[in-house]
């Protein structure tokens, strides 16, 4: 009887190791291949929906509110200020492990855009609703890091 | 129209690990016990089957291939529901309403100790263009997210301090639950930071189990004639996947899913007309700031009533008797069945210690966890 199994702990937990190489590259898309390009010339880009006037940053090909075509025209620079919105101050990396410098992280409010924003956040004494600028990376080459955050 | 009714459920767990058994295993114990409360017999009298997991935490590529023999379901009607258990009974439910099946059955399942490498596959759920490269633990998307609940509703650290250890305390009542200990609010602030304002205590740690519920008609509840709890509503919504376009301040999924179950459930004043609460608190924040998105009180009155005493087990508005998922312990997508186990517990009058006094209805809210934006809800009653 199983129940018998159970009590008796005599059994050695029996398992077998396993485990799966996961190797994707992501594609960026229309919008996305603008935001990242945009960003090696030091530019953060938005779109705007015509309908609803929500502006996206990173910029969409299409509105999640009303469903249409965000148009080519209404991509537009923003000059990289923006609100701190919410921060963290992390000391764990993504495996779980202490991090040897904690991370800051902030959620930012982009002035031009109608979304949230998260990256690095540069300063030493943060502060909800405090104004910040975008620090740009010195070797940028069309990813997420060609800023180095916020300050 | 015609009710559906939960007539069986069975629980196996919860433990931070199973050790003894294979998956398969551990779920045929939770499905033998459910099959004996409802008294029915799965090989016959069993119309469709609803497994809910996920490939990645079950460690094998299209693992509901694997879902149907521990049920009972093998040659059966089975099919899988990559979400929470409350999604999986919503399922269920419109089959039983369509009036093509009258019993379904529903399961969920945690193996998280058999993942290795939980925090990578946890990670793994963000945006890879995004949000993936931060080298940060997941739970630093909660923390940006209390920052942003705290600084929206005045909420004090305290209030989410009193929620944890108010769980942790009510799990040493009850004997399915991992993780009841004493603890009071101070030992939770002097917890290590995990990702700054979030505190090691406020976060639910893992556990193995399953949970398998048994559903059915009105039409077999009468004829079976047991312990049946009616579903009065039950729906589930997503706000935003992408962290630009969510509400990092209130739950919006909730306030959403809510909007449809009280209106399918005839609640007007949840406060007032449900007696029991098992609400997600996968974070102790979660707790207060889901209370005030489903409307059971108003923007930054949750914490207030937690300091109270109103959220206890003696409270006016009892929330988390069971322990919640931090004093049960985060089974993932079987949190919504754990709290729907408790409220069948509680409205049949079987809780024991925990026993609220009374009660006739209650409400069941899950979320999946970081980084989703997905909510579930169920509100239960005796008729
Ligand atoms: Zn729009």
């Amino acid at each position: 009887m199983i129940l018998n199994k159970r009590n008796q702990h005599k059994l050695p937990t029996t398992s077998v190791k396993g485990d799966f190489p996961v190797t994707y590259h992501y594609t960026a898309g229309i919008a996305g291949e603008k935001f990242f390009l945009a960003l090696k010339d030091k530019k953060l880009l938005a779109n705007t929906c015509d309908s609803c006037k929500f502006s996206y940053l990173p910029p969409k090909m299409f509105c999640e509110d009303c469903f249409d075509e965000l148009d080519d025209g209404t991509y537009k620079e923003v000059d990289g200020t923006a609100e701190l919105f919410s921060y963290s101050e992390v000391f764990y990396d993504h495996r779980g492990d202490k991090l040897e410098k904690p991370l800051l992280l902030g959620l930012f409010k982009l002035n031009g855009s109608s979304t949230i924003f998260m990256h690095n956040l540069l300063v030493s004494e943060p502060k909800i609703g405090m104004k910040v600028k975008v620090v740009w990376s010195e070797h940028r080459v069309g990813s997420i890091f060609d800023l180095k955050g916020f300050e | 129209m015609e009710k559906v009714a939960i007539i069986g459920v069975g629980v196996e767990g919860f433990r931070s690990a199973i050790r003894e058994l294979s998956y398969k295993e551990m779920v045929y114990q939770a499905a033998v016990k459910a099959y004996d409360d409802a008294q029915i017999n799965p090989r016959e009298e069993v119309d469709t089957f609803i497994s809910c997991e996920e490939d990645f935490n079950m460690g094998t590529s299209i693992t509901d291939e694997y879902a149907p023999d521990q049920l009972g379901a093998a040659q059966r009607t089975v099919h899988t529901i990559t979400g929470d258990g409350i999604q999986g009974m919503a399922a269920a439910y419109m089959q039983i309403k369509t009036g093509m099946f009258d019993v379904a059955v529903v399961e969920a399942q945690s193996r998280v100790s058999d993942i290795l490498t939980h925090n990578q596959i946890t990670n793994f759920a963000f945006d890879p263009l995004y949000n993936r490269q931060f080298d940060a633990v997941y739970h630093s998307t909660a923390a940006l997210e209390k920052r942003a609940y705290l600084e929206y509703s005045g909420t004090s650290e305290e209030a989410i301090a009193e929620v944890a250890a108010k769980n942790y305390n009510n799990a040493l009542k009850n004997p399915i639950a991992a993780y009841g200990v004493r603890a009071k609010a101070s030992d939770i602030m002097n917890t290590d930071m995990i990702a700054s304002p979030l505190r090691d205590g406020e976060i639910s740690k893992p556990v193995d189990g399953a949970v398998v519920i048994v559903m059915a008609s009105e039409k077999v509840v009468k004829e079976k004639n047991g312990n049946p709890i009616y579903i009065n509503g039950i729906s589930y919504a997503t706000n935003s996947p992408n962290f630009d376009t969510r509400d990092w301040q209130y739950a919006k999924y909730a306030k959403l899913t809510a909007d449809r179950v009280y209106k399918m459930a005839g609640i007007n004043d949840p406060k007032e007309e449900i007696d029991v609460f098992e609400i997600d608190d996968t974070y102790a924040f979660k707790e207060l700031q889901h209370l005030e998105s489903l409307g059971v009180y108003d923007k930054g009155e949750a914490g207030k009533a937690m300091l109270n005493g109103d959220l206890g087990s003696k409270g006016s508005t009892p929330v988390n008797v069971s322990g919640g998922v931090l004093g049960v312990g985060n089974a993932h997508d079987v949190n919504g069945l754990q709290r729907i186990a408790e409220l069948v517990d509680q409205l049949r009058g079987h809780a024991g210690r925990r026993q609220i006094s009374d009660a006739n209805t209650g409400m069941a809210f899950s979320w999946r966890g970081v980084p989703t934006t997905a909510g579930a809800l169920a509100i239960l009653s005796k008729e």
